[in-house]
């Protein structure tokens, strides 16, 4: 039984592996021989050692694009996550307006990046309709332009991120609550539990699961942002709105310089398994104490 | 369930809540009715259209193929979608279930797939579509999409495989099914919540990929929605942001209703326990 | 049961997909295993031209402009009659994608085998042609009349690789009647030019509308805003800048960025300058809030269809090059558009005949003026329907033209002092050592870049 089971199961994770090997390790693996030459993707790779990375530690917009990167993983992490968790336990009770509410959290989830770069560019430029509140509400000492100042383009792509990202893991936070029997919490009062108490000694434990992954997607989300400061900034000015995966995909597609954006791949790839496994080991602990 | 008392502090969280909807709401309301502002009042962002403009949908509808790019997006999709439920669930089932070295591997595998630059193989990706000959279809489109998804699915079903007991399986050997039948009858549907899951996080990222179908398709016959914004803002020499505006409002409508109209199910009753990481 | 069947039958259907994709492209991987093998393994059905030419057969062309402005579709129609006249049943498919994804796809569309029978591309000739992707042209009969301007623009080791559509120009464009109502005139040196920014700021317009928020408008800025100063020192600094004889850390281009830091500090600049794209900043001038905008010679081209189209009330446009202090100024010309033909393509004759067709004056002409750009062929004479353009040519003509310095510098340090140069106009200072890490990037890069002939 056992052994003919384990034939059937190598079928069931075939598909998806060959899948996967085909369209993520294949490419992937063939294009590790080029982060050692200097290749501008047309000509022959020339090969030069580990100059590439050992260039990334003194380009200057790598490190800026790592600072932020960092900057948005913490971010995630220490105020995103417990926001979510927070908006995602107000919004599980019954509301009059509850189907409206959480419409407007999911929203954003929807809202494709291209929609959202043509629509935010316009509330967010100089002339734009923040600013224009602002001025009308007496604060014209903070008109500025949110996207064009170096010390706020970065604040502003996270809150950004925020607007959009927020309601996801609300999602994930509003599954994992509801799985939580309500009879517990009827229990925990009757022993006459506050709701501090109550939020401490059963909601965050029983959604222990929900906040690993969560965690997880957060930041690995957080370390491969790309797509905001793509298409709202272009990493700039300067290099105030540079991440890594934007630096990245610049050196292979806009400076002709494939080697050493897949360098920077590699590099990226082993901060992300490095956080993240921390992150597990961390996380996974707490599920299993409770 | 007895409806309960509302107290002052409810009332409070509930306005603050809807308050703060209403923030996040803005840039949606800010794309409609931008969409019917007359070019004269276009970049007034107080001025409210006193009768609907169509000009900017007229010109969108003579210049772009949307109900191409509509029915492509909703072909790639759902083929991308079951490959994806069905691929996964299979995979995650098998990991769950056999608690082996190999299998174990594999799952690391599959995680690990999350992390890769993807920045970085477009080239190799091209020319292996070229050599399968499927560069320019919506099959290559699916494949990749379905490929794409399989860490973060894998890891949703392995997850939730374990909060399912095996006895139940179980019985369906012993009533004579085979591993094939048991899953497709007994497993498959009491997967249905990560599921509901698997499916929110795909649909949107799949309907809203631009990048991929600009790259990995060619033919106007073929080409998905957010592409065709795209190229109709790169147009701009001699385009407005009004027209830009009707177009993305048009885009995004159908996820919309789409939410609005399954908002029930994906909160309340698909995605209910689908993490029990 | 039907539901549970139907789902085992997709099941395989998948899994055979996927074997299959497999199967057929680990054979790929062992064929591709050198990358200098170009082996193609697909049967080629040669096409025999003989002149014969009422054969029906689909030509693809590729491009990233040919956009809904009435002169490329013209241009778009225009090509279409001729082929026409020359091959009765033939049809040419455009694959056109407009914006820099092109590029991206045209290089994995070479590489492997699949792109466009004939293609545009842009500064790329010599690393096409040096690993055999382009068809040698030289013997084409529009060869002996590309002008000496554009004709070393696609040469390599003596060959014609394609033919430009034409030389591109930029500068400055000013609105005459801001100018005229303030008594102002075109600035001989930058002095006057300094002065004049002060009185049109005094009168609350913009003296210069940006447009950064499209990240190629801060290279042209910065090119143009360079050249003249640059060239005046030496007529090689460029050269030199390339053989590290002289540096993007000398105090040349330090003087240059101050002057950039200058101009925003004074708030020459519109403060919208890196929330808006170029159209909006085309709209800022032809609306009659800015006096100058640093533009292409496309701008007039576009200024007549804000003109027209918006209803902005029309003026005079003017046109001239930043002059350093002592008054001389020099016009960064560039191939524009480049037409080659695809090695691995199947159709070279048909091919080769639809470049001739393209590259001929009739077809050049009403493209010329609608872009803006100086006809690539020798004595075709091109009449520029607005004066904005005549003045244009002739400051070319009375002026120096050269090839804008990021010409000899690498992307990335070219990239690098972009970033620089968006984050003096954000309103920040500029460091020394955003210059070292250009100039840095540029030694490491030198070998990615190759040189504009002489």
């Amino acid at each position: 039984m056992e052994r003919k089971w384990i034939g059937t199961a190598a079928l069931f994770v075939l598909p998806a592996l060959l899948l996967f090997i085909t369209f993520t390790y294949y490419p992937f693996i063939r294009s590790l021989y080029y982060s050692f030459t200097t290749w501008d993707s047309i000509r022959k790779p020339v090969f030069i050692g580990l100059d590439n990375y050992a260039f990334l530690f003194e380009d200057r917009k790598m490190i800026a694009a790592a600072m932020n990167t960092f900057k948005m993983a913490l971010f995630g992490l220490l105020i995103q996550n417990p926001l979510a968790i927070w908006i995602a336990v107000l919004l599980n009770r019954k509301f009059v307006t509850g189907y409206f509410l959480r419409a407007a959290v999911f929203f954003p989830v929807i809202m494709s990046l291209v929609v959202l770069s043509v629509v935010w560019s316009q509330i967010l430029s100089y002339e734009g309709t923040l600013n224009l509140v602002l001025n009308q509400l007496g604060l014209s000492g903070w008109v500025r332009d949110w996207l064009g100042e170096t010390n706020t383009v970065f604040i502003t792509i996270i809150l950004l991120t925020q607007w959009q990202g927020l309601g996801y893991c609300v999602i994930f936070y509003l599954a994992g609550l509801q799985s939580i029997p309500a009879d517990l919490y009827e229990a925990s009062r009757i022993d006459g539990a506050g709701a501090i108490q109550r939020f401490l000694k059963i909601t965050v434990p029983l959604l222990m699961p929900t906040i690993t992954i969560v965690t997880f997607l957060i930041i690995v989300g957080g370390l491969k942002l790309f797509d905001i400061p793509y298409i709202l900034t272009s990493g700039g000015p300067g290099t105030a709105s540079y991440t890594l995966a934007l630096a990245i995909y610049n050196a292979a597609f806009r400076e002709n310089n494939a080697g050493y954006s897949i360098a920077a791949g590699v590099v990226l790839m082993l901060i992300i398994m490095v956080i993240t496994f921390i992150q597990l080991q961390i996380t996974r602990r707490r599920e299993v104490e409770m | 369930m007895v409806r309960k008392r509302r107290n002052p502090t409810d009332i409070a969280i509930e306005v603050g809540l809807f308050l703060f909807a209403c923030v996040l709401l803005y840039p949606i309301y800010f794309l409609y009715v931008g969409s019917f502002k007359s070019p004269a009042i276009f970049y007034d962002p107080f001025a409210f259209p006193k009768e609907l403009y169509w000009g900017s949908f007229a010109i969108v509808f003579e210049k772009v193929k949307l109900l191409d790019g509509f029915f492509n997006t909703i072909v790639i999709m759902s083929f991308s979608l079951v490959s994806i439920v069905v691929i996964c669930s299979m995979a995650g089932y098998a990991i769950a279930r056999v608690k082996n070295r190999w299998f174990q591997a594999i799952y690391y595998l599959f995680l690990s797939g999350m992390i890769v630059p993807l920045q970085t193989t477009m080239v190799t990706i091209f020319k292996m579509g070229v050599s399968i000959q499927l560069i320019d279809t919506r099959t290559f489109m699916v494949l990749l999409y379905a490929a794409g998804a399989i860490p973060i699915a894998t890891f949703i079903y392995v997850g939730f495989m374990k909060s399912i007991p095996k006895e139940i399986e179980e019985s369906a050997f012993i009533d004579g099914c085979g591993p094939m039948q048991s899953f497709a009858r007994i497993v498959l549907p009491l997967l249905l919540p990560a599921t509901g899951t698997i499916l929110i996080t795909n649909v949107t990222a799949i309907y809203n990929d631009f990048m991929g179908p600009l790259l990995y398709l060619k033919s106007e016959s073929k080409m998905t929605l957010m592409p065709q914004i795209v190229q109709f803002y790169a147009n701009k020499q001699s385009m407005d942001y009004g027209p830009v505006f009707a177009l993305s409002a048009l885009a995004v409508l159908p996820l919309i209703l789409l939410f609005i109209f399954t908002q029930k199910y994906m909160i309340k009753g698909l995605i209910v326990g689908s993490l029990k990481g | 049961m039907a539901k549970q069947k139907r789902l085992l039958i997709s099941l395989m259907l998948i899994v055979a997909v996927i074997m299959a994709g497999c199967s057929s492209n680990n054979n790929n991987g062992a064929g591709n295993a050198t990358e200098t093998s170009q082996a193609t393994s697909k049967a080629e059905p040669t096409v025999k031209a003989t002149g014969g030419s009422d054969e029906a057969f689909t030509i693809r062309l590729g491009g990233w402009f040919i956009d809904d402005r009435t002169f490329m579709q013209e241009f778009k129609a225009n090509v279409e009659k001729k082929y026409k006249e020359k091959y009765p049943n033939a049809t040419i498919q455009w694959d056109i994608l407009l914006g820099a994804t092109y590029f991206d796809r045209l290089k994995a569309e070479l590489a492997s085998n699949t792109a466009p029978d004939v293609f545009f591309h842009q500064n790329t000739v010599n690393q096409y042609a040096e690993v055999d992707y382009l068809v040698d042209l030289s013997d084409q009969p529009w060869v002996s009349q590309l002008s000496p301007g554009t004709r070393p623009a696609t040469t390599v080791n003596g060959k014609i690789f394609g033919g430009t559509l034409g030389l591109s120009g930029a500068g400055v464009w000013y609105n005459k009647q801001i100018f005229n109502d303030l008594g102002l005139a075109a600035p001989a040196t930058y002095a006057e030019f300094l002065a004049l920014c002060e009185q049109i700021k005094a009168a609350d317009k913009t003296p210069i509308v940006l447009g950064f928020k499209d990240t190629w408008t801060v290279g042209l800025f910065m090119s143009n805003f360079f050249s003249s100063v640059l060239n005046g020192i030496d007529p090689t600094f460029n050269k030199q800048l390339y053989d590290g004889e002289k540096s993007l850390e000398g105090e040349e281009i330090q003087a240059l960025l101050n002057k950039v830091q200058n101009l925003t500090e004074k708030g020459y600049f519109n403060k919208t300058a890196l929330s808006i794209d170029w159209p909006q900043s085309s709209d800022e001038f032809t609306s009659g809030n800015a006096a100058m905008i640093v533009q292409g010679a496309w701008l007039p081209g576009a200024a007549e269809e804000n003109f027209t189209k918006k209803g902005h009330s029309r003026f005079d446009i003017g046109y001239f090059e930043f002059p350093d202090d002592n008054g001389f100024y020099s016009i960064n010309l560039s191939p524009s558009e480049t037409l080659s033909l695809n090695a691995k393509s199947k159709l070279q004759q048909q091919g080769k005949d639809l470049i001739a067709i393209i590259m001929n004056e009739d077809i050049l002409g009403p493209y010329s003026v609608g872009n803006g750009s100086l006809p690539p062929l020798e004595g075709m004479n091109v009449t520029y329907s607005n004066t904005a353009m005549n003045e244009f040519l002739a400051a070319v003509n009375k002026g120096k033209t050269m090839y804008g310095f990021e010409a000899f510098i690498s992307s990335s340090a070219e990239t690098s002092l972009m970033e620089t140069m968006t984050k003096i106009v954000s309103g920040a200072k500029y460091s020394p050592a955003d210059l070292k890490d250009a100039q840095t990037k540029h030694e490491k890069d030198k070998a990615t870049r190759v040189l504009p002939p002489e």
